[in-house]
């Protein structure tokens, strides 16, 4: 018999609503995720061994606390369109916390007993990393997410995949696996553990002891990057940092190349600003030296030949007067010997006496009767002394 | 320091003539003297100021340069 889908879907919606049993039953399970979308109301109720999607009207105005025990009454309904069983919920009790709620928090309390979350335990992350292992799975947004980032901040850096199944009965010692690799292989700087959101039962895994002693021992620092912001788990915790989508995973692990790239330039700019400046201001100050030596060079050059040129004048002036002065001594020498000129003095109506070739200069050479030669101006004469008389004032003898 | 000498015995000669008891020969002499140091001096800067106008020369070219 070949019927098609839609005919399948809705045999299974029919028999569904004739089931008197599936129009009206109580189902009691623990909240493993609850949300509100456009005022409705959607949970998961799951055990140890299943798990269904509950639906309730906008009608409420709190949702059940995840973990918690609840038993919810309405009708289990087939949705033909997307093949999906969905329960109905009339009305919600609470009943306890779930087993798995509470394995969680023992296993919580067991693992902060150890010292596994403790704030001293986490390391640093490095710094431009150039090795970034990633634990995550091979396909979906999470791994292109983190490659984006790090290709656009740090295209240097290599990333190296470890692939897993990230929820799944193999997802738990895959990623076991995935991470003791990179700690026991020194091929990375740093480690990122991620997956995208996703409902709690589908976080859960990340809660498994295995797991989080694996991220806790792992030398390498650690990021985790678990469904979304409002998600934590236990990995979580043991991680060295938490981030809180895998784009900021890769963000935390690197640095913007083009931010360090532009302080860089810009510490470059200013460094050469100021040296610029700097050459600008030597250059100018040798030039004000040059200028100023040169001006000096002149200025003595200058100063020096005012001074020859002075002492030449000085030797000039000197000898000027040194000449007028034995010039006028001279004059003075000529004059005393023009006086003194025994023509000028004959001259005046003197005469010169001599007797036998002497010179008479006083009347007792002489007596009467003496012949005598007389020199005047113009001639001379001979002439006998007729009388010789002594003049008594001055000794002079008259006759 | 030749141009220095030889002003200082330009200065020299200056002062000689000054001097009360010096000669009209001897100052003469001192003159002509004088004058050929003068002469040797100022040869030696107009060298000088031509190296200095070089020297400037360059130093705008370095200016010019900058």
């Amino acid at each position: 018999m070949i019927v098609s889908v839609s005919q399948l879907n809705n045999y299974i919606k029919g028999v569904m609503e004739l089931d008197e049993t599936l129009n009206l039953i109580s189902v009691k399970g623990e909240v493993t995720s609850c949300k509100f979308s456009h005022g409705n109301l959607y949970l998961t109720l799951s055990d140890d061994d299943g798990q269904i999607d509950c639906f309730a009207f906008g009608d409420r105005t709190e949702a059940p606390e995840v973990g918690l025990n609840v038993i919810v009454t309405g009708r289990v309904r087939y949705l033909p369109r997307f093949g999906k069983i969905s329960f109905l919920v009339n009305k919600i009790e609470r009943a306890d916390f779930g087993q798995n709620y509470l394995r969680f928090i023992q296993l919580r309390e067991k693992l902060q007993k150890e010292g596994i979350f403790d704030l001293s335990r986490k390391k640093a992350l490095p710094v431009m990393p150039r090795k970034i292992a990633v634990v995550t799975s091979r396909t979906g947004a999470v791994i292109r997410d983190i490659t984006d980032v790090v290709r656009r901040r740090q295209p240097f850096s290599d990333i190296l995949l470890y692939p897993v199944h990230v929820q799944g009965d193999s997802a738990e010692e895959e990623i076991v696996q995935g991470i003791k690799y990179f700690s026991e292989n020194p091929v990375a700087d740093v480690l990122i553990v991620a997956r995208g959101g996703g409902s709690n039962e589908d976080l859960s895994v990340f809660n498994s002891e295995s797991i989080v002693r694996a991220v806790a021992q792992c030398p390498l620092p650690t990021v985790s990057a678990i469904g979304h912001g409002v998600d934590f788990t236990l990995t979580d915790f043991a991680a060295d940092v938490r981030a809180v989508t895998p784009t900021e995973a890769g963000e935390l692990v690197t640095r913007d190349i083009t931010v360090i790239l532009s302080d860089i330039f810009r510490k470059v700019e200013r460094l050469y600003n100021v040296a610029s400046e700097v050459v600008k201001a030597e250059q100018y100050s040798l030039g004000r030296a040059l200028y100023a030596m040169y001006s000096a060079a002149g200025a003595l050059a200058e100063q020096r030949e005012n001074r020859i040129l002075n002492l030449l004048a000085v030797l000039s002036q000197n000898c000027g007067k040194l000449c007028d002065a034995r010039s006028n001594r001279i004059e003075l020498l000529l004059q005393r010997l023009s006086d003194n000129n025994p023509a000028n003095i004959l001259a005046k109506g003197y005469l010169s006496v001599t007797k036998k070739g002497d010179r008479v200069v006083s009347v007792k050479q002489l007596q009467k009767g003496d012949c005598v030669s007389v020199l005047l101006a113009d001639g001379s004469a001979d002439a006998v002394i007729s009388r010789v008389e002594v003049d008594n004032e001055t000794g002079r003898k008259h006759s | 320091m030749k141009l220095e000498e030889n002003i200082a015995k330009l200065t020299e000669l200056a002062e000689k003539t000054e001097s009360a008891d010096v000669t009209v020969q001897e100052a003469i002499e001192s003159f002509k003297q004088g004058i050929v140091l003068a002469q040797q001096c100022l040869d030696e800067i107009n060298g000088y100021k031509g190296q200095l106008v070089e020297l400037k020369t360059q130093m705008d070219e370095l200016n010019n340069d900058r």
